[in-house]
């Protein structure tokens, strides 16, 4: 065993070392290695390795005689088994009686894999070999092959066959029948998957056999498959639900309908899935039925082919199912609802409107917006209005997603005129989603009657509208942020200060940069310095040089801060390495309250100028290594330090 | 005076723990796992959690309910709209792409209003286990405030460099399955809990399959 490891080691080897060789191999060299004999096995072995990439009919002499040699036949069938031609093949035959044991089975594999039928009569006669591993490999051998005469020798020893050499015989009998019925031969097929299907007990070659009975009786297999479906036999049942997704055809889908109604609750849900994959709307009428089944399984499984399936006519089904239904079953008609595809989908659920249910109303508005077809954002609009708040609020859910600058004037209207707050809020949401869809779009919109109602609203208005100021990039929407943080209102100026703070703009940067440094309240100033933080070095579009942004957290920090506030200026300043962030930083590892944070921002900017500034970054690094911190932050410390020595 | 204080905190600690003596361990519903063979190496330097311990059994009151359905959610990206982070509490956490939300690249966070403070025992979430991923940055906070300027607790953190700017967290990263994440609140107090994160090992963009809040709405 150990011998056989070192020799295939030795191949390895060989084989690598020849395919990393760039220089030209000559194969007589190589032959007269393989003759020698002097030549190790080593060397032989890596002779074979080489040989593969050069050998011609030539070399076959010399490599059929390490055929019948233990520790080279290996590495001989290694150049043999790829080499085309007569001259291989007959000397792999020749050996192949003056070997046993796994040289012969070797021999057999590599014939096997040539698959050159004037190996069938070699290997038939080895069915019959007292050992058991040359047999079976034979019966493979012969399955690989395949072919007529393979296909009696099978035939004939089958019966006499037992237990793994049985097993080899039917498989390659089955291998043989697969490929008649590939060919296009299928009555040959049909007689050995017949054969094999009468005569074999084991469900696996039952399901494989009936399988290829139903593939090779052409139109008659349908009514096979049918009847295996109808039928409670477990493995023709699996083999012709298999078939029942790839047999073609509409008959062939109005028939497996069919059989819906009366199957077992497996098979119906077999069936469910095969007949949603297959996409034929025409049976969404008897999937449909199976929508009222008592198994929750069933209905599922319905639920989701009515998806791939149905038309307008389910839509409604569809709507009560998830508003009558909880969990898995919901989630499944609700997925449905929106995969809708065929027909007027659309004007059947707004026809469904007035349905009585107010909760499978809510269920069509949530599919409306869901679905994303536009046009509908009108009646969206109008049921915005309605008097029950449950249908109001999901209809401007249903607008945020739906809606366009067609329908901003009667939402700014709704905030400006409810009473409610809860509508006052939902307008304000969808106008908020609205107004973000149309500035990424960079459509035209009316901001301006935005801002007019920013300005001159009432606080209940203003307090609604403020946040959607946060993602508007617009001189005037400035202007009413600035006014609306001078408002004697406290409420009003808190909102204006958070969508301030909040905001894309960077040339609200010295607004917020003002508040964070100078506002009475503590909060606010958190909130702009995290502001502050956010658009100087995490937001993408705004572009400022180094200088500005350390000159942006150097202002803050020259102000009294809390460790909170701290904090956030040292990811600030984390994010912007160089020997001014390193200067700003390290004073504040004497700050017991942030030294963990400062030590983190130390290593990061001393890792990142090492290079450039390595004096001041080694004597940073030096002195949080002076200091008492926990052992991951300790760990990394040292780990800068030792890359940056 | 001292003696009298000991007393008193005693009182305390064992009237606490027999109301805690009913509690029961918290079970979730888990989503189907979907991927399996070689696990995924965790990037050079990282540490996560490891994949074969069992997370601790969290306990909780035996009335704690998931109130996340029940709060308004929000979000840091001004793209998501109300229909959308409602996804975030459908109870959907299956790993199909219908299922999970995406939000804005980079620092993120998507926040609960309960409207009132609420006594909040563990959180659950799933960003996304489509994937053997990591998450960055995930940090969980209660608060008094919608800012998060007042009383904030940090119930989790695994920002260990500050990156965020809210601390650096001593929690271990992990890597995303279908069991999700279970966070301890240990009866927090809180009207507002969000959810901050920096994108994963896949992606620099955020995502949310299910958030789960364990707790008890107080009567109004």
């Amino acid at each position: 065993m150990k011998r056989t490891f070192a020799v295939l080691l030795g191949c390895c080897i060989a084989g690598l070392a020849a395919a990393q060789d760039p220089s030209p191999v000559d194969e007589s060299q190589l032959i007269g290695v393989l003759q020698s004999g002097t030549s190790s096995v080593r060397e032989k072995a890596a002779a074979c390795a080489s040989l593969k990439r050069v050998v011609t009919a030539r070399s076959v002499p010399a490599l059929t005689a390490l055929l019948t040699d233990n520790d080279l036949s290996h590495s001989a069938r290694y150049v043999l088994e790829s080499l085309p031609g007569s001259e291989a093949e007959k000397g792999l035959l020749n050996a192949l009686p003056q070997t046993s044991g796994s040289n012969q089975v070797g021999i057999v594999n590599s014939l096997a894999k040539r698959r050159d039928p004037t190996a069938v009569g070699a290997l038939s006669k080895l069915l019959g070999n007292s050992d058991s591993a040359v047999a079976v490999a034979a019966a493979e051998g012969l399955g690989h092959i395949g072919g007529p005469k393979s296909l009696k020798s099978l035939e004939h020893a089958l019966p006499s066959g037992t237990g793994v050499l049985h097993e080899a015989e039917v498989d390659s009998l089955l291998s043989c029948a697969n490929r008649l019925l590939a060919n296009g031969d299928n009555s040959a097929a049909l007689k050995i998957f017949r054969q094999l299907y009468d005569h074999e007990k084991s469900d696996g070659i039952a399901l494989a056999s009936y399988r290829g009975i139903i593939l090779a009786s052409g139109s008659r297999g349908i009514p096979l498959m049918m009847k295996a479906i109808a039928s409670g036999d477990s493995p023709t049942q699996g083999a012709a639900l298999e078939l029942a997704l790839k047999m073609p055809g509409p008959d062939v889908t109005t028939q497996l309908a069919g059989l819906l109604a009366n199957a077992p609750v497996p098979v119906q849900i077999s069936l469910l899935q095969c007949l949603g994959q297959r996409g034929d709307p025409s049976v969404s009428a008897p999937v449909a039925q199976l929508v009222a089944s008592s198994d929750p399984a069933v209905r599922e499984a319905a639920i989701t082919a009515l998806g791939d399936l149905g038309d307008q006519s389910v839509a409604v089904v569809l709507a009560k199912c998830a508003a009558n239904s909880t969990g898995a079953e919901r989630t499944a008609a609700r997925q449905s609802l929106d995969d809708l595809r065929h027909g007027p989908v659309t004007q059947a659920l707004m026809a469904a409107l007035s349905d009585d249910s107010p909760k499978v109303r809510l269920e069509i508005i949530r599919a409306l917006g869901d679905r994303g077809d536009a046009s509908v954002a009108p009646t969206i609009l109008q049921l915005a209005r309605a008097d029950d708040d449950a249908i109001s609020s999901a209809s401007f859910q249903a607008l945020g997603t739906l809606g366009g600058a067609e329908q901003v004037p009667d939402l700014l209207q709704i905030v400006v005129q409810t009473t409610s707050d809860d509508r006052r809020s939902g307008a304000a949401g969808a106008l908020g989603s609205i107004s973000q869809r149309l500035e990424s779009q960079g459509a035209q919109w009316d901001v301006q009657s935005l801002i007019n109602a920013v300005k001159t609203g009432p606080v209940q208005t203003r307090l609604a509208l403020l946040p959607i100021c946060s993602g508007l990039t617009d001189a005037s929407v400035r202007d009413a942020l600035r006014a609306s943080m001078a408002d004697p209102s406290p409420d009003v100026r808190e909102a204006a200060i958070d969508a301030l703070c909040d905001t894309h703009d960077s040339e609200l940067l010295p607004d917020m940069l003002k508040v964070a440094c100078s506002d009475p309240e503590k909060r606010f100033r958190t909130v702009a310095i995290g502001g502050c933080v956010r658009l100087a070095v995490r937001e993408e579009a705004v572009k400022l040089p180094a200088e500005k942004k350390i000159e942006i957290f150097k202002t803050i920090l020259d102000t009294p801060l809390d460790t909170a506030q701290k904090r956030l200026v040292l990811s600030g300043l984390e994010a912007v390495p160089n020997d001014q962030s390193l200067a700003l930083v390290t004073p504040m590892l004497d700050d017991k309250s942030v030294r963990s944070e400062a030590a983190q921002a130390v290593i990061h900017i001393a890792g990142s100028i090492s290079k450039t500034q390595s004096e001041e970054a080694g004597a940073a690094l030096k002195k949080v290594l002076a200091m008492s911190l926990n052992s991951a932050t300790r760990k990394s410390a040292e780990k800068a330090y030792q890359r940056f020595q | 005076m001292k003696l009298r204080y000991c007393l008193l905190l005693l009182a305390v600690c064992l009237t606490a723990s027999a109301d805690q003596k009913d509690w029961v361990p918290l079970t979730l519903k888990l989503p189907s796992p979907v991927f399996s063979g070689t696990p995924k190496e965790a990037p050079a330097g990282v540490i996560v959690e490891s994949r074969t311990a069992v997370p601790p059994v969290i306990m909780v009151p035996p009335n704690a309910r998931n109130i996340a359905p029940k709060a308004k959610i929000t979000s840091s990206d001004k793209n998501a709209t109300s229909a959308l982070l409602a996804k975030i509490t459908d109870g959907d956490k299956e790993a199909d792409e219908d299922s999970i939300v995406q939000l804005r690249k980079g620092l993120q966070w998507i926040q609960f209003d309960f409207g009132r403070p609420v006594d909040i025992y563990a959180i659950a979430l799933w960003h996304a286990h489509d994937n053997a991923k990591i998450y960055r940055s995930v940090i969980v906070q209660a608060a008094d405030d919608k800012d998060f300027t007042e009383n904030v607790r940090t119930l989790f953190n695994n920002d260990t460099d500050n990156s965020s700017g809210l601390g650096a967290g001593t929690d271990r990263q992990y890597f995303e399955t279908f069991q999700g994440k279970e966070i301890n609140a240990k009866g927090t107090k809180a009207r507002y809990v969000r959810l901050y994160s920096h994108g994963s090992t896949d992606s620099s963009m955020n995502e949310y399959t299910e958030v789960e809040i364990y707790g008890v709405l107080a009567t109004p």
